[in-house]
């Protein structure tokens, strides 16, 4: 009972994390911020998600499997950003300003 | 604008289609009425000694097909061979990444230390598929994808070295020649062509051979599959390499 | 629940191939069907057909992605303009 209320949470918030990833991807304007919310999905939803599937299943071996997911989710996720920020910084895409600021700055 | 109405005609039908269609799992279904499937679910686990129906009936019931699909992929190399060419054997590349951006440390550690990871697991993939979901196809693509990650990071040339194409060439065909030579061997025993059992000679080590033969040929048809994907990338980006050969 | 499930996934897919059709951009196309690649091996896997999902996920959404991508690079990225 406790361990699905647990698991419930642990998905919940796995899920308002992927929303708001997801709003973030739509609504920021370049490619540098909307890298940001993006991100998140991966590590803080998809990680959150899986530890509630974890709780939800306690000591098994899907455990492992999902441990061993987790890890996986982490390390590829966040090596794509890095790859993704890196390639857009040294593609001289530029950064994204309001309109009445500088236009054209370069990302720094 | 008519296809794209067209397109939400078609949609709309195909929706009311598959609302109509019966229900999953329900053994009135108008497919559970086959005399096949009775046959594949009853007798399929002595027949092909395959834990997993879908292999057993890939790999032995519908041999024929699967023996089909993998001269369609073998095929597909060599159509792109044809058109595209192999890359050169011998000549001396230069790395020149075309991306103007070069791959950061980061990402080619993190790369070198997910690829065995992702080759052991198509590994699982491929030998296991005996008993779970996966098998040849699934385990080929999976290393098929794991070099093409690999080749994308470090370079044609780190990665042809890595696999170098004296040791694809005569492993692309494995899926083909594999699959046929079991195949014959059913021949040879005395059976039909792809009979995996022939009771009269094995005798009482029949079920551990099938189990065997279903195994080579399922890393056959893997090791065919992830060659065949490898060869194909190769000679899709080789040009861009052989720009920068060093004079 | 599960038909809901199976309705959603069902019009993602629509959309996404839709989206992979109309796409001026060849490269976003790639992602699309990709995407496209990605619902079709869940519904797979809904459908109860792992090994169909494996191989969807493996060969669809990995491999040839990557060869879509690297075709576009050798040719051009824009779709021709009519007229």
């Amino acid at each position: 009972m406790v361990q699905d209320i647990v698991a419930g949470a642990f998905c919940c918030v796995g899920t308002f994390f992927f929303l708001v990833g997801t709003t973030g991807l739509i609504r920021m304007p370049d490619v540098f911020s909307r890298l940001h919310p993006s991100t998140k999905c991966d590590t803080l939803g998809a990680c959150s998600l899986i530890v509630g599937m974890a709780v939800y299943s306690g000591w098994s071996w899907e455990l492992l499997k999902l441990i061993i997911i987790a890890c996986f989710v982490l390390l590829s996720s966040a090596t794509c950003g890095h790859a993704i920020g890196r390639s857009a910084l040294r593609g001289d895409i530029k950064c994204w300003r309001r309109k009445n600021g500088v236009e054209d700055g370069h990302g720094t | 604008m008519i296809s794209l109405v067209f397109i939400a005609a078609l949609f709309a039908l195909l929706l009311y289609v598959v609302a109509n269609m019966p229900p999953m799992g329900d053994p009135d279904n108008p497919t559970n009425s086959s005399e096949v499937i009775e046959r594949y679910l009853e007798k399929g686990g002595e027949e092909t000694h395959a834990d997993n129906v879908v292999t057993g009936i890939i790999i032995n019931y519908r041999g024929y097909d699967t023996m089909g699909e993998v001269t369609v992929i073998f095929c597909a190399l060599a159509a792109v061979l044809a058109v595209l060419g192999r890359e050169r054997r011998g000549r001396i590349y230069a790395y020149v990444d075309r991306s103007r951006v070069p791959s950061s440390v980061i990402v080619r550690t993190m790369v070198a230390l997910l690829v065995p990871f992702i080759i052991l697991f198509s590994v699982y993939t491929i030998l296991h598929g005996e008993i779970s979901p996966g098998g040849g196809f699934q385990g080929g693509a999976i290393v098929g994808g794991s070099m093409i990650v690999f080749t994308t990071i470090f370079g044609l040339l780190e990665s042809s070295q890595r696999i170098p194409q004296r040791l694809r060439f005569p492993l692309e065909g494995s899926a083909v020649i594999t699959f046929f030579a079991v195949g014959a061997l059913g021949l040879a025993g005395g059976g039909n062509f792809l009979t995996f059992a022939w009771p009269e000679i094995a005798g009482n080590l029949q079920p551990s051979l099938v189990v065997w033969l279903t195994v080579l040929v399922e890393t056959g048809i893997g090791l065919g599959g992830a060659m065949v994907l490898i060869s194909i990338l190769f000679s899709m980006i080789r040009e861009e390499e052989e720009i920068a050969v060093v004079p | 629940m599960g038909t809901a499930l199976n309705l959603t996934f069902i019009v993602l897919l629509v959309v996404t191939a839709l989206l992979a059709v109309l796409a001026r951009d060849l490269l976003a196309a790639v992602i699309i069907f990709s995407a496209y690649s990605l619902i079709m091996a869940l519904m797979w896997q809904r459908l109860q057909a792992p090994d169909l999902a494996l191989t969807e996920a493996a060969v669809g959404a990995g491999v040839t992605t990557v060869l879509f991508v690297v075709a576009i690079f050798k040719t051009r990225r824009r779709e021709e303009e009519e007229e």
